[in-house]
């Protein structure tokens, strides 16, 4: 019987019914747990992913292309492409000579562990292969999902202002390596290279930093560097 | 906009937890300042998506929690609203935030049909 005017009608009734359950669970941990699944199956198959964040237009895709045609170590490159349109940029990465496959989010702002399962499916995973992943251009949603990366880059270029790292700090807070990119362009921009990096100390302190140039090849040798080392970090 | 996920997520996990025959009621879920979530986008998209899951009734009761810091420099206790802050008293950088990042579906209540 309902409480308020005792006319008998399930809608109204205040009968204990109602109850609390208790659930107290991360909503993330759904994507988490995919991300670990992820990671510990690459490294049974002695692979390595690295997830690389940045602006749209900050030269992710071109950092990629050089490092592609100019790798000289024995790893073996993969990579996948996340846009929310066109596979514009796995033409430019299938053009320098790596295995591609391109994600079309259509109006998904980031990818998550699920999207690289399913990519992986179409790509040659053998021992000792860098899968190497270009987030979809964005320097907000992506930082939120762990795509079970042995290292995450954030890119960052010099015509991008210095004050970048201060105005998207949740970025740089989960970058384990920053790479400022197109270098070459410094002595046309107002771009100060040590206070950037400080910056980016204030909020993570000893994160390291690379200057790089895709144009002119500065910075690509540590690069590929920082990414052979994960074959020597613990997991 | 990735709050339209999220909400997915959250319905997906209560759904998880209620049984044929209970109706949903309302959602708790705890939101840290610096959890990456936009609550209001949240508070948006939620009422889309419960719609689309057969909970049209829940409402979303999002918890917005705070984030303590302490200042390394001279020990003042705080709470920031954001990765980025200076200590208040002596404006030293970087402080030590020990919490905020929290998004927690927390409980749900739920009745009879």
């Amino acid at each position: 019987m309902c409480d308020h005017c005792g006319c008998g009608h399930p809608d109204g009734a205040q009968d204990g019914s109602e109850r609390m359950i208790s659930i107290q669970q991360d909503v993330l941990a759904h994507d988490r747990a995919h991300a670990e699944r992820l990671r510990a199956r690459l490294h049974q198959l002695d692979a390595r992913l690295v997830n690389i964040v940045g602006s749209p237009g900050c030269g992710k895709t071109e950092l990629l292309a050089k490092l592609i045609t100019h790798w000289s170590g024995e790893l073996r490159c993969v990579v996948v492409e996340g846009d929310l349109a066109t596979d514009n940029d796995a033409e430019r990465i299938a053009a320098a000579g790596a295995p591609v496959h391109q994600i079309q989010t259509g109006t998904v702002c980031h990818l998550t562990a699920h999207d690289i399962e399913h990519a992986l499916a179409h790509l040659p995973l053998e021992p000792r292969t860098v899968v190497l992943v270009e987030n979809v251009g964005n320097l907000v949603c992506p930082s939120m999902f762990d795509l079970g990366e042995s290292l995450r880059i954030v890119c960052l270029s010099v015509t991008e202002g210095t004050d970048k790292p201060q105005k998207y700090p949740v970025a740089f807070r989960e970058a384990s390596l920053v790479i400022i990119t197109k270098n070459d362009l410094l002595p046309h921009v107002n771009f100060d290279v040590d206070e950037c990096i400080r910056q980016i100390h204030d909020i993570r302190p000893a994160t390291p930093c690379l200057v790089t140039s895709a144009w002119d090849g500065t910075g690509l040798e540590q690069v590929g560097q920082a990414i052979a080392a994960l074959w020597t970090e613990p997991l | 906009m990735h709050e339209l996920s999220l909400a997915q997520t959250i319905c997906e996990i209560v759904a998880d937890h209620v049984t044929q025959g209970q109706r949903v009621k309302t959602v708790v879920v705890d939101c840290g300042p610096l959890s990456g979530v936009v609550p209001e986008a949240l508070e948006y998209c939620f009422p889309i998506v419960a719609a689309a899951t057969g909970m049209a009734e829940a409402q979303l009761d999002l918890r917005r929690l705070t984030a303590p810091a302490s200042c390394p420099a001279c020990d003042a206790q705080f709470d920031v609203d954001q990765v980025w802050a200076t200590c208040p008293k002596c404006d030293h950088v970087p402080v030590t935030v020990v919490g905020g990042t929290e998004f927690r579906l927390k409980e749900i209540e739920v009745d009879d049909v």
